[in-house]
């Protein structure tokens, strides 16, 4: 009994706090990647996810991830790492994508973006919050990629190449004798007809 | 009371002669094509606007099969607009030519304020766009070991037939 009041309570206490706040909103950002593997060379795509939590309109969304794919590691092929929006509407959400091209192989650290954003209007305050990171991830060599699932062509027509002599050698040895025997046998025929 | 607010800020663009006319639209687009590398679809267009008075539009709202979103813009590259796609599976993204609708400030208003279905679609959109997603590709359909132990297999057949009739 005395544990279920507290309960209420604390129920009571929770909404009363939560309701204090309700004239702000909070944005979650997520990031992630669709890629199943990271290969150099090969399309890297990133997926931010903006969802506006709250009951009010947020302005000057930016966000900005300039610090974990630096310029020197990646090349951006489409999109851009420092996006703005000027509002992001209550309860909505919103996808950024971005697509890069990881010129190094090994590991790489894919750290959170940051981003900034005014809760309402009239509130000139900025708001900071980091994106979910993707961590650590290995990038493959496009060569590594290639050895699992490139269809491999050359691989067997090289290896056609080398054992063609074991199998061309033989028949051409076989083929040799046959047609001298088949020539003899002809010849043998020609002889008894005209005999 | 908001709508009247609104329209006086619409009156005021207006006035101020902030609405680009006769737009020309310069589009990059990307979607995932390669099944075995990514594991969902994403697509994204990168829309760069000229106008003819050299304004740009301060925002544009992009409509993807009727899902009205905000246009991300770039400090570092201004005058272009980014339109994302994101979908949890490949086969979700449809593939063939999409039209996407642009919005500016007014359009983007009007169609707001437009409670039919009709209404929505009398609104002129600023400008429309087209994504080309031309499918999601797995690779060959056939492996390369496939024709390779096909192959083989007949030069031995043929081997052991010929052997066959000269032992036979």
């Amino acid at each position: 009994m005395f544990i279920k009041t507290q309960l209420i309570l604390l129920a009571l206490i929770s909404v009363v706090l939560s309701q204090t706040d309700d004239e702000e909103s909070f944005l979650f950002v997520t990031k992630q990647t669709v890629n199943r593997f990271i290969v150099q060379d090969k399309d890297l795509t990133v997926k931010y996810g903006l969802y506006n939590s709250g009951p009010t309109t947020i302005f000057n969304v930016n966000l900005n991830d300039v610090l974990s794919y630096p310029f020197e590691k990646y090349d951006i092929l489409v999109g851009t790492l420092t996006p703005k929006w000027e509002r992001i509407n209550a309860g909505s959400n919103l996808t950024h994508v971005v697509v890069l091209k990881p010129k190094q192989s090994g590991i790489s650290n894919s750290s959170r973006a940051t981003v900034t954003y005014q809760k309402s209007e009239k509130n000139t305050e900025v708001q900071k919050t980091y994106s979910s990171e993707i961590g650590d991830v290995y990038i493959m060599t496009a060569r590594e990629y290639d050895r699992r699932f490139s269809s491999h062509i050359i691989d067997w027509v090289l290896f056609t190449a080398m054992a063609s002599p074991c199998i061309v050698f033989p028949f051409f040895l076989w083929f040799k004798s046959k047609s001298k025997y088949e020539s003899l046998l002809s010849k043998d025929k020609q002889t008894k007809k005209a005999q | 009371m908001l709508r009247l607010v609104l329209a006086i800020l619409a009156v005021l663009a207006f006035a101020q002669g902030q609405s680009c006319e006769s737009p020309q639209f310069q589009v990059a687009s990307y979607s995932t094509r390669d099944g075995r590398l990514t594991a969902e679809s994403a697509a994204e267009l990168e829309i760069t606007v000229k106008c003819k008075s050299g304004k740009q539009p301060s925002t544009l709202y992009a409509d993807i099969n009727g899902q009205t979103v905000p246009c991300a813009q770039s400090i570092a590259s201004p005058g272009k607009y980014f339109v994302s796609i994101a979908v949890a599976s490949h086969k979700q993204l449809k593939t063939g030519r999409t039209t996407v609708r642009l919005y500016d400030d007014d359009s983007y208003s009007a169609m707001r304020k437009a409670r039919t279905d009709e209404a929505v679609r009398a609104v002129k959109p600023f400008g429309t766009v087209e994504l080309n997603h031309p499918g999601v590709s797995y690779g060959p359909w056939l492996p390369s070991e496939f024709f390779a132990v096909t192959i083989f297999g007949a030069v031995w057949w043929a081997a052991y037939r010929e052997r066959s009739i000269i032992l036979g």
